[in-house]
């Protein structure tokens, strides 16, 4: 936690999050800094989702400070906030590409939102793009549905760098995808961070995935961090709600809350 | 007994809440309407989509509802029938059975396919990825289906008169056996003007209605394929409801 603020990409302070009386981030403290990718592990329902949505601005917390570049989110007018928005690419858990319109249409969609391109260089780009994350040009003209969970994961992660981001957030990227696929997506997730030189954020329960694709690891549970480490350490820590993640045992309630 | 209020006062809350929501959706979707950046492709393949697509089930329709009108007000007036038929038939249909069969074909056929759209473009994370891409969801999907619904239910509630107005030729000429142009010069004779353009604000009105619950219920479905489906429902009944209910407001306005 000591770290250098003017270095610090995203900051986190004290956020709190809850829907009715349900508490899902309970004082969430997180430093992020520039080029770093950080992964946020953590059992189905501890507020992973909701952590990342209040980072991309699709959820708004109740309370505490989120900065990013040292500013101030709740600070900004509503058009900075959109300005801010196109500085992020997400890949969402499914995929999320537009049904109706065709690969290349979605690849370009933020270029062309953003009026960078005309609609003739939005196909070439989408095109270039799509050969980054190995597909072929051939699927360009195609839809979403007609496309294989893998190919459609390749067009997602194709939109979210289309727009070169400085920071990339990866919803649960490899869920639902056999292990060779898996595999290639977190490759590409890897050029793709390192080719822009972006800050990454993930959130996986894929070990594996996680270790790949992060420097550093952080695992919430029940709301809050209970553990912070880079990826190398993570099977090496002695933390029992890491442990038992990674070896997929329930944590019971009366567990203590160790620190390394 | 406190624990009746405690239900009451809860579903009355909950009603309001309802109110309240679906007022400030209204307004920010109106808002979003009339605010660049606008997106006339986008409007037009809605155009296309509410309008044109809709013209056979709007059609049928309305000339199934010209033809009973005549068949009935025949058994009903004995006396003097012909001008009192073509009298009913222009009237009826003008005034209440255009604007309210279409508006109820058009709620089932577009309410319906807006709030599965959109409903199943917020389960899986669309929506959110519009706005993580610079894009207003008002703006590109509420806008242009608004738009478009209060421009082509008076587009189809036009051509409803018409073909149900013929609808009532064919059953008096053919069945009932009057004179062909006599009919025609009896028909023009009760074309009141107030009455058509009552039918056609009626439908503008509609059109609005019928975009609005269908983006509305399908911007806040939630869950998956089970709550797109609650929210398909919930469009279609809501829309009806509402339809009947602004007929009543605004026949009420026009000619109490």
């Amino acid at each position: 936690m000591n770290t250098i603020i003017p270095e610090s990409k995203i900051s986190l302070r004290n956020l709190n999050k809850s829907f009715g009386n349900k508490i899902i981030l309970n004082n969430i403290n997180l430093t992020i800094q520039k080029g770093e990718s950080i992964a946020i592990i953590g059992e189905s329902g501890t507020g992973k989702s909701v952590l990342l949505k209040c980072i991309i601005g699709l959820v708004q917390p109740d309370s505490g400070s989120l900065s990013i570049d040292g500013k101030e989110i709740s600070m900004m007018t509503h058009k900075e906030r959109t300005m801010l928005n196109s500085r992020f690419g997400v890949l969402f858990q499914g995929g999320a590409l537009f049904d109706s319109l065709t690969i290349w249409e979605n690849i370009s969609f933020g270029l062309l939102q953003e009026k960078k391109l005309n609609k003739k260089n939005a196909k070439e780009k989408a095109i270039q793009i799509m050969s980054e994350v190995e597909l072929d040009a051939s699927v360009s003209n195609s839809y979403p549905s007609e496309l294989s969970g893998g190919m459609q994961k390749r067009v997602a992660l194709a939109r979210a760098i289309a727009t070169e981001p400085e920071i990339l957030v990866f919803d649960e990227p490899t869920t639902g995808l056999d292990p060779i696929t898996s595999n290639v997506i977190n490759d590409l997730i890897i050029k793709s961070v390192r080719v822009l030189g972006a800050t990454a954020i993930s959130v996986s329960h894929d070990i594996s995935s996680v270790k790949k694709i992060a420097d550093s690891v952080a695992m919430l549970h029940e709301g809050r961090f209970v553990w912070q480490g880079s990826a190398d350490k993570i099977e090496k820590s002695q933390n029992d709600y890491v442990t038992n993640f990674i070896n997929g045992v329930s944590n019971n309630q009366s567990l203590p809350s160790s620190r390394p | 007994m406190i624990l009746l209020m405690r239900s009451l006062g809860h579903s009355v809350l909950n009603f309001l809440t309802a109110i309240g929501k679906i007022g400030f959706f209204t307004l920010r979707a109106v808002f979003h309407s009339f605010t660049p950046p606008f997106y006339p492709n986008l409007i037009l393949k809605q155009m296309i989509e509410i309008g044109f697509y809709s013209l056979p089930v709007v059609a049928l329709t309305a000339i199934f509802s010209g033809m009973v009108i005549a068949l009935q007000s025949s058994s009903g007036f004995s006396l003097g029938g012909e001008k009192a038929i073509a009298n009913v038939v222009v009237w009826g249909i003008t005034r209440e059975l255009g604007p309210v069969l279409a508006g109820l074909m058009v709620t089932g056929r577009i309410g319906a396919s807006i709030a599965a759209e959109i409903g199943t473009m917020r389960v899986s994370e669309q929506i959110d990825a519009l706005e993580t891409l610079s894009t207003n969801p008002f703006k590109f999907l509420i806008g242009p289906r608004l738009i478009a619904g209060v421009i082509m239910l008076p587009l189809l509630v036009i051509v409803a008169d018409i073909i149900g107005i013929m609808g009532g030729f064919i059953i008096a000429t053919f069945d009932l056996g009057f004179s062909p142009d006599s009919y025609i010069r009896n028909t023009w004779a009760s074309f009141e003007f107030i009455g058509f353009i009552s039918g056609i604000v009626k439908a503008a009105v509609f059109g609005f209605i019928i975009a609005l619950m269908g983006t509305y219920h399908g911007y806040y479905a939630k869950g998956g394929s089970q709550g797109v489906g609650l929210a398909t429902t919930n469009a279609v009944v809501s829309a009806s409801i509402l339809l009947l209910l602004f007929n009543f407001i605004l026949t009420a306005i026009f000619f109490a």
